[in-house]
Formats: C-alpha cells, structure tokens, sequence
C-alpha cells in the first residue's frame, strides 16, 4: 500500500465518495464539499489568472495606449457584477446584451455554412458512381433514408399517418439504432472511467496487479 | 429610465447581431477587425460572467454560515478548502513542474483532489447505468427491441472479445468481420444518418432562436421583470 | 416468490458489488486481449503519420478532469505519436479545467520525450467563449494571445515561427469530452479548411460521425477502444490497452445481465 500523501489522500476521498452507493452518509457530504471547495477555488484562479489577468490587465500595462479600448469592454465586463446588487442590477442586462448580441449574430452564418449547408451537401450524393460496389451503393442509400425518415419523423406540423406515418415510422426505427449505439457507447464510456479509478486504487494505492 | 432597462439591452442586440451577420458576408479588412474586437469584447465580459459565478456560489454559502442554517458545517468545508486554493493558485501556480523543480501547492490540490474526485463522481455512472441496464432496459415492444439488438451488438463489436470472435469467424470463411465491421457500419451508416437529421434539427433550431433572439422575439435572457 | 420475481427485485447493490469485482479481476491478473485497428482511428494516425517533420500542429485538450481515465491516454498516445514525428505542438484550451488537465498531460508527455518548452512544444492557455476564441484565433493567433502561459511573446516563439493564424497550422486535434469539437468545427474549420482530428469520450463519438461522414474531420479516436488502437498503431501497451481487459469482462458481464433481465421479465409477465 502507498503511503505517499497525494495517493492516500485521493484514494481516501475516492472511497468517501463511492460510499454513497451503499448509502448516503457524513464521509461522502464531507468529501463533495472539499470537492466544491477545491473547484471553484480552481475555477476563480483560472477566471483571473488566465483569462482577465492576460485579456484586459497585461494589455493595459504593457501598451496602455495602444490597448486602450479594452478599457470600454472592461467596464461592461464590471457590469456584470451589478447583478448582485438589487437596486442597479438591471446595469447587467446591457452587458449580457452585448455578449447575447455577438454570440447570436455571429452563430447564424456559421450555422448555416458550416452545418446545415456542409451536412446537406454530404447528404446529397450520387447513389450510384461508375466502378462502384453494390455494398457502397446500399450503404448511400440506407444513409440517405435514415436522414430523410428522420426529417420527416421530426416534421409534427403534419399528422403521422397514411403514407407520412409508415415513413416516420421508419424514422423512429433508425432513431432506435441510433439511440442503441449511444447506449452501447455510453456504458463503454462509463465503464471506462470506473476502470481508471479501479487502476488507481488497485495499482497505485494498494499496489496490486498491473 | 424604462428606456435603459427595457430597450436599451434589446436595441444592442439587435444593432450587435445584425452588424455580426453583415460583417461575416463582408469581404473587407474593416468586417475582420469589427469580428475581432466584437469576439474579444464577449471574451472579456464572459470572463467577468465567470468570476460571478464563483462569487455567487461563495456568496450562497457565505449567507448559510452567518445565518447557521441547516448544514453550515458543511459550507465552513467549503471555505476551508475554497481559500487555500485561491490564495496558494494565485501565488504560486498551477502549472505542471517542470523537471527538477518541486510541485506547487495549488497544482498539487487540483492533482490530489479535484481531479480523483471528480473522476470518481463521473465513474459512479457506471455503477448506475449497470442497474439501469438490467432492471429497466426491457424489450416491451419492437422499437425498443431495434434499440436492445444494437445496443448489445456495439457493446460486443467494441471491446476485443468482438474483434477476436469476428476473426475465428471470418477464418471460417464469413466474408466480412461480422462484429467489428458490422459496428463501423452501423456507426458509419444508419446511426449516422438519424444523428444527422438530429444535427440538422438542432442547426435550425439555433439559426432560428438566435434570428428571434436579435429581433427581441426572444428576451428569456434578460430574466424576469421584461 | 419464484426464482424470476426474485431476480428482478435483487437490491441494486449487489449488482454494484459483482460490478466492481468483475472489473478488478482482469486489473490483478490481466488478460492480454489483442485490439484490432478501425478506420476510424487510422484516420486520425494516418493524417498525422503523413506530417513533414516540423510541422506545426494545434492540440485543443478541452475535457474535464471527471474525463481523464479516458482522455489521459489519448492525450497521451497523440502527443507521443507527435514528439516522436518531431513536430511543433501548440497546446491550449477552451474550457476553463482545461488548462490543469491539458498543461499537465503537455509537461508530462514532453518531459518524457526530452522536449524543450518554446522550441518544441508550449501551452498558450485559456481563453474564455469557445466561439470567440476559435473566431479569433482564425483570424489572428498573436493578438489572442499574446503572450503563452509561461509569459513569452508569441510572435517570437521557435514553435510557432511561420503560424500567425489557424490555418497556418498543418493539423488541429481535438481531445474533447462535450461538444467542444462542435464548435473547432463550425467556427474553426470550415472558415480557415484546416484538417482536424476528433479524439474524444465513447459518449462524445457518436455524435463525430456526421462531422467525419462529411469529410470534415479525418477520423475519429472513441474512448478508451480509440485509445487503445493509437497505442497499438505507436506500438505501445500503455493504460488504455491495460484497461481494454477489463472493458471486454464488465461488457460482456453486462450483456449477461441485460438477457437476464428480459428472460425475467418475460417469465414473470406470463404468469
């Protein structure tokens, strides 16, 4: 068994927190408010160290005439705290406004561009090229069925029924495929990370196997 | 006054997000220093949102110690643990140490404690998703049996008992690798095309709440009281 | 209470327990399971393999430590694969517990491969507003960020000489564990056309597909299987070859259960 105090410690905590699956008790309580601590504590760091520190004040003391209209959006990012303070909170809106208003703007042409027209564009192929084989053939066209039954499953502006519901119907089939094969993905993903914290406390802690 | 707390936020998004949408059709160095200065302004005030948030948080338990609510041992944790951070994170690091150098206290509590516990929380899904699996995932009808036979047919074709089946198979003289080919198809064709009808959903949907967001259609963000 | 009723009110802790042993068992006594390799990841391998020596290649490493069993050992295996090819890595981030994570797999990897910080590889950082931030860095990399996280300027670092924008670098790799990749994508590649590569959590993957499908991104490293096939691409067993053993025992132990409890299921439903 390790003895270094970094590896007690975590293994320690890690075994506070996996007691919650037995039942909830004091040690685990305990743990996730160090875990809460330690996490913003880390997050407050990060906001001022790496982002307002190297944004808007190193700009400012090296090149404070050149970099002088950071001082604008420095205000409206003060602003922003106003927001705790009843009486002027509604100072925040015109900050908020402004990073809504980039966000926002700048997200419809990128969306278009960049997903909508690119994922269209992908969709409509030829199905059939010279020299290529029948399983590529049906592979295209299994692709574009499953989009256009999807779409068409999605469309609730008209009833599903007739000729729409034997389509959407299909829909809903692909959509389970798709929904087995993130289920399949997710526990590998879960499974994965259960598979980490066993290593650790098996091999680095315990120092067994490996 | 109603003016500058009703309208004004509604009136900058409006003159903001047209001018993004312009300056991104506009082939002109001048639209490229308008995106530029536009992205480090949200850079900034996002930054700004960032520390808020933490304040709020700190402020919320700051409120049940004074109060002694419920639990306040707990938010007392907090603080103990929430100072050193800050103090030790800000003064000497958190960088990895170089070779030779010795590690510094703020990256040694994120290492110790943030990132095991963290992992450790993440990991508990494991455990839930192995109940789950059993006691809820039920073949009731046909779509959750599609759902069921593909669910289990990507859990064997993706760990190495799938691929060492699929080649005693395909010595055999199957044609294909039944379990590992079969899940780069399914992942590569059917799935694909339900996901992309779902992305192509999602990209209407985002085109179409950012329009309603800058003609003001849209002011959930603004909070309550507009 | 027959056999099946029996089965199908079993207290979920039992099952957390036989969860945990069937997953440490294959750590104590591992099993040495051969991994088979998926286009997928060649994708990824292949457009990196092909680099000319020098090159200078962006890694984002956006995941949170909660996604470090995974990401650690993709991280890993691609920056291995990347100083081996001596190639410029750019490291960096988007997400604010990137910059613990990502820094410290960076310093880790170079340190192993005798890597000089400045001339072979740096970290620039954090920078708030995904969008924002991929936006500028397109437009500009130096005045994003002017200086790296160590605080030299970047206008005159060795390993970014020649890169002044994004698509002045010849690779961008994604390690993500949200949909980080989402935006690299929409904001970064499709404006600047620079290859990039998804390296990313099993539950991320399959929301990839439509990017690699419509040859925006060039492959697809998923989990720790990706993982494992990297390493055995590099020709190493590292940690995630070691834990693909017991991803093949617990998967398989899952399937079991998952039959198990519709045959219950279906016999009590009967009576």
């Amino acid at each position: 068994m390790s003895l270094e105090p970094g590896i007690l410690i975590s293994a320690l905590l890690t075994l506070a927190i996996y007691s919650f699956l037995y039942k909830d008790n004091p040690f685990y309580k305990l743990a996730e408010h160090i875990f809460v601590g330690v996490s913003t504590g880390y997050l407050l760091v990060v906001a001022l160290s790496d982002a307002l520190m190297r944004d808007l004040v190193a700009p400012l003391t090296m090149d404070l005439v050149g970099s002088f209209f950071i001082i604008l959006p420095g205000i409206f990012g003060c602003l922003m705290f106003t927001r705790l303070i009843g009486k002027i909170s509604w100072l925040s809106k015109v900050s908020l406004a402004i990073f809504i208003g980039v966000t926002s703007g700048y997200s419809i042409p990128n969306y278009i561009q960049g997903d909508l027209i690119k994922q269209t564009e992908a969709t409509i192929i030829p199905i059939y090229s010279q020299g290529q084989s029948l399983w590529t053939t049906f592979s295209i066209l299994v692709l574009l069925v499953g989009v256009l039954t999807v779409l068409v499953y999605f469309f609730f502006s008209v009833k599903h029924e007739g000729v729409v519901g034997y389509i959407s119907r299909l829909g809903t089939w692909y959509l389970m495929i798709f929904f087995g094969a993130a289920f399949g993905y997710t526990v590998m993903g879960r499974v994965s990370l259960l598979i980490g914290r066993m290593r650790f406390l098996l091999i680095d802690w315990l120092q067994i196997g490996g | 006054m109603n003016f500058f707390k009703r309208q004004l936020p509604l009136v900058v998004v409006f003159l903001v997000g047209m001018m993004l949408v312009f300056a991104f059709y506009i082939p002109h160095p001048g639209s490229q220093l308008v995106i530029e200065e536009a992205q480090r302004w949200s850079r900034i005030i996002k930054n700004s949102a960032l520390v808020l948030g933490v304040l709020s948080l700190v402020l919320h338990h700051l409120r049940k110690v004074r109060r002694k609510e419920e639990g306040y041992g707990y938010s007392l944790v907090v603080f103990l643990f929430f100072i050193p951070m800050v103090v030790f994170g800000l003064l000497g690091g958190i960088d990895a140490p170089q070779e030779g150098e010795s590690a510094a206290v703020g990256y040694w509590m994120f290492q110790n404690i943030k990132v095991p516990m963290e992992a450790t929380m993440y990991s508990m899904l494991a455990f839930y998703i192995s109940s789950a699996a059993f006691r809820a995932f039920r073949a009731r009808s046909v779509d959750a049996t599609i759902m069921l036979i593909v669910a289990l047919f990507v859990m064997v074709g993706r760990v190495p008992v799938g691929d060492m089946v699929s080649e005693v198979l395909y010595n055999w003289g199957l044609p294909f690798r039944l379990f590992s080919d079969g899940t780069d198809w399914i992942m590569n064709t059917p799935m694909t095309g339900a996901r992309r009808a779902v992305r192509l959903g999602i990209a209407l949907s985002i085109v179409a709440t950012s329009v309603r967001i800058i003609f003001g259609i849209e002011r959930s963000y603004l909070g309550r009281g507009d | 209470m027959s056999f099946w009723e029996k089965v199908l009110k079993l207290d979920r802790r039992w099952i957390f327990l036989v969860v945990a042993i069937v997953v440490a068992i294959p750590i104590i006594h591992p099993l040495g399971l051969p991994v088979a390799i998926t286009p997928d990841v060649r994708g990824v391998y292949d457009a990196i393999e092909n680099l000319p020596e020098g090159s200078p290649i962006l890694v984002s490493l956006d995941y949170e430590p909660g996604s470090t069993p995974e990401c650690d050992p993709m991280a890993e295996a691609l920056l291995t694969h990347c100083f081996r090819k001596n190639l410029r890595v750019t490291g960096m981030t988007v997400i604010p517990v990137g910059v613990g994570t990502g820094e410290n797999i960076l310093a880790l990897v170079s340190q192993k491969m005798g890597k000089k910080r400045g001339e072979d590889y740096t970290f620039l950082g954090f920078k708030a507003e995904q969008s924002a931030s991929i936006v500028s860095i397109g437009i500009s990399l130096q005045n994003t960020f002017r200086t790296d996280r160590y605080g030299n300027d970047t206008s005159t670092l060795p390993v970014l000489d020649g890169v002044r924008k994004l698509e002045d670098f010849a690779y961008l790799a994604v390690v993500h564990d949200d949909a980080t990749l989402d935006n690299w994508v929409i904001y970064g590649q499709q404006v600047t056309g620079v290859k990039v590569g998804s390296l990313c959590t099993a539950v991320m993957a399959p929301g990839s597909y439509p990017f690699k499908n419509a040859k925006q991104i060039t492959g697809i490293v998923g989990g720790l299987k990706g993982g494992s096939e990297y390493e055995k691409l590099l020709g190493i067993r590292a940690a995630a070859s070691l834990g693909m053993d017991s991803q093949a025992v617990i998967h398989m132990f899952l399937i079991v259960i998952m039959i198990l409890g519709n045959i219950a299921y279906l016999k009590t439903r009967k009576v």
